[in-house]
């Protein structure tokens, strides 16, 4: 009898995970100007609830988790990591209330303050950044952003 | 001579009994999903009434002022209760049936805070959030909520502001680059008031220092955009957030960076409610494709249907 079922329950769950939608993960690196992004993300906009997205590490790879296959926008955005200068001065007035408690900013690394450097804003909407991916399994794409 | 045992005995033996008690345990197993359904489905409704009765509310506010309600001056001092009273959420209030809040007299912002912040609206909270009503941290409480009026397309749009805009690109853009106040309404909306949203649903922050419905600065506690880049300002403190985001499922579970997008704790979705007064269900793929379009009152884009 236990010969019989284990095959059985084997089968099933192949079955089940093969039914799942096809999905892979993106990897790659991400430079502007031929110069390696230090800190943000990439974002992938595949059709699901949410955008996909991937941080970019310190030397400007990134990996992008379960993304649908087939031809997706994408867009980059490196927003001033935490305690650099430029994240200091941007307190807008309408934002300030003096009794709101903030979590404790936690400064990035070291080489992250220091390699970071600004991108266009437009790369962060993927309406406007005119980046598209074309998804297959296994592939790595690197985004070169001019 | 006495039967040593009685010869018809009366009453339950205990494997009985215990097999009695097992198919009822089993039958209340199997309602008990069935009744937390129809919780559910109850709360949902509830939740898209709510949206319904601020949709009719801003309607009734549009007839008596012939505008739409401004959301926070900008450029007021910090002890200013008008940061707080010239913002859709404490203007709507006669209109939802909360007179008695609105008709108190407010000098300063101590006596705001004292009077009003704690006050739970019913119509601002949604029941199928299962976060508390109020923020206690401070004294008083602040109340928090699960509405946020939609503002436009892009939070940036307010400092750089599209062509024929002067400010936000919503209809509840009610102050411009300066903090005076722009006059949006009916006519204002060329986009059509069905192609226009009023209302969405964003819980309130997990560590609940967002979502102060009444208290708003107002920056994601009663105003949200319908995209939010990293160009944005960022909330102090949070980091790790995919950029750019729209109205989206949240994180598993919901963090800090889904205070910035709308989202609901319905499945797979949430309403909105339009500037029309009627209330849509949007499954969160429409959040680039509809939400984006459908935020702004003038710029004349195509919505897809979903």
């Amino acid at each position: 009898m236990m010969c019989l079922i284990r095959p059985a329950v084997v089968a099933a769950a192949l079955a089940l995970t093969g039914c799942g939608e096809k999905t892979t993960d993106v990897t790659g690196k991400v430079t502007y100007k031929g110069k390696a992004l230090v800190y943000g993300n990439v974002a992938i906009l595949d059709g699901g609830p949410a955008p996909k997205g991937g941080a970019i590490q310190p030397d400007g790879t990134y990996r992008v988790s379960g993304v649908r296959l087939g031809v997706h926008k994408v867009a980059v955005s490196s927003a001033p990591p935490p305690g650099s200068d430029a994240t200091k001065k941007s307190t807008d007035r309408r934002d300030m209330d003096d009794e709101r408690t903030t979590a404790p900013v936690i400064p990035a690394p070291p080489e992250v303050l220091k390699g970071w450097f600004a991108i266009p804003d437009k790369y962060g909407d993927p309406a406007k950044s005119e980046l598209t991916m074309d998804v297959k399994p296994g592939q790595p794409f690197d985004l070169d952003l001019k | 001579m006495r039967h040593p045992f009685p010869r018809s005995r009366s009453g339950f033996t205990l494997i009985e009994l215990l097999v009695v008690i097992a198919i009822i345990a089993i039958l209340i197993g199997l309602l008990l999903p069935a009744v937390q359904k129809v919780r559910e489905a109850a709360a949902r409704m509830k939740c898209s009434n709510n949206l319904k009765q601020l949709a009719l509310a801003l309607h009734t506010y549009h007839d008596a002022n012939d505008r739409y309600p401004p959301y926070y001056p900008k450029f007021l001092g910090t002890t200013d209760p008008k940061r707080y009273t010239e913002n859709w959420s404490f203007l709507l209030l006669p209109y939802l049936e909360q007179t008695a809040i609105y008709n108190q007299t407010i000098p300063d912002r101590t006596t705001y805070d004292n009077l009003v912040r704690h006050r739970v609206v019913p119509a601002y909270v949604c029941p199928s959030n299962p976060q508390p009503t109020t923020y206690t941290g401070a004294t008083p409480a602040i109340a928090l909520g699960s509405y946020l009026g939609v503002t436009g397309r892009q939070r940036s749009d307010w400092k750089a502001p599209p062509a024929g805009f002067n400010a936000d690109t919503g209809i509840m853009a009610v102050t411009d680059v300066n903090g005076g106040p722009i006059k949006v309404n009916v006519a204002s909306v060329t986009d059509g008031l069905s192609n226009t949203l009023a209302f969405a649903e964003r819980p309130a922050a997990v560590d609940q220092q967002w979502g102060w419905i009444l208290r708003g600065s107002p920056n994601l506690d009663s105003i949200g955009w319908a995209q939010f880049t990293s160009a944005d300002t960022q909330i102090s403190g949070v980091t790790g957030c995919v950029f750019p985001m729209y109205f989206q499922a949240p994180l598993n579970p919901p963090s800090m960076c889904d205070t910035y997008h709308f989202w609901s704790y319905h499945t797979g979705g949430g309403n909105f409610a339009l500037g029309d007064g009627s209330v849509r269900f949007f499954r969160y793929q429409a959040g680039p494709t509809v939400i984006v379009p459908m935020s702004t009152r003038a710029m004349g884009e195509v919505v897809p249907n979903e």
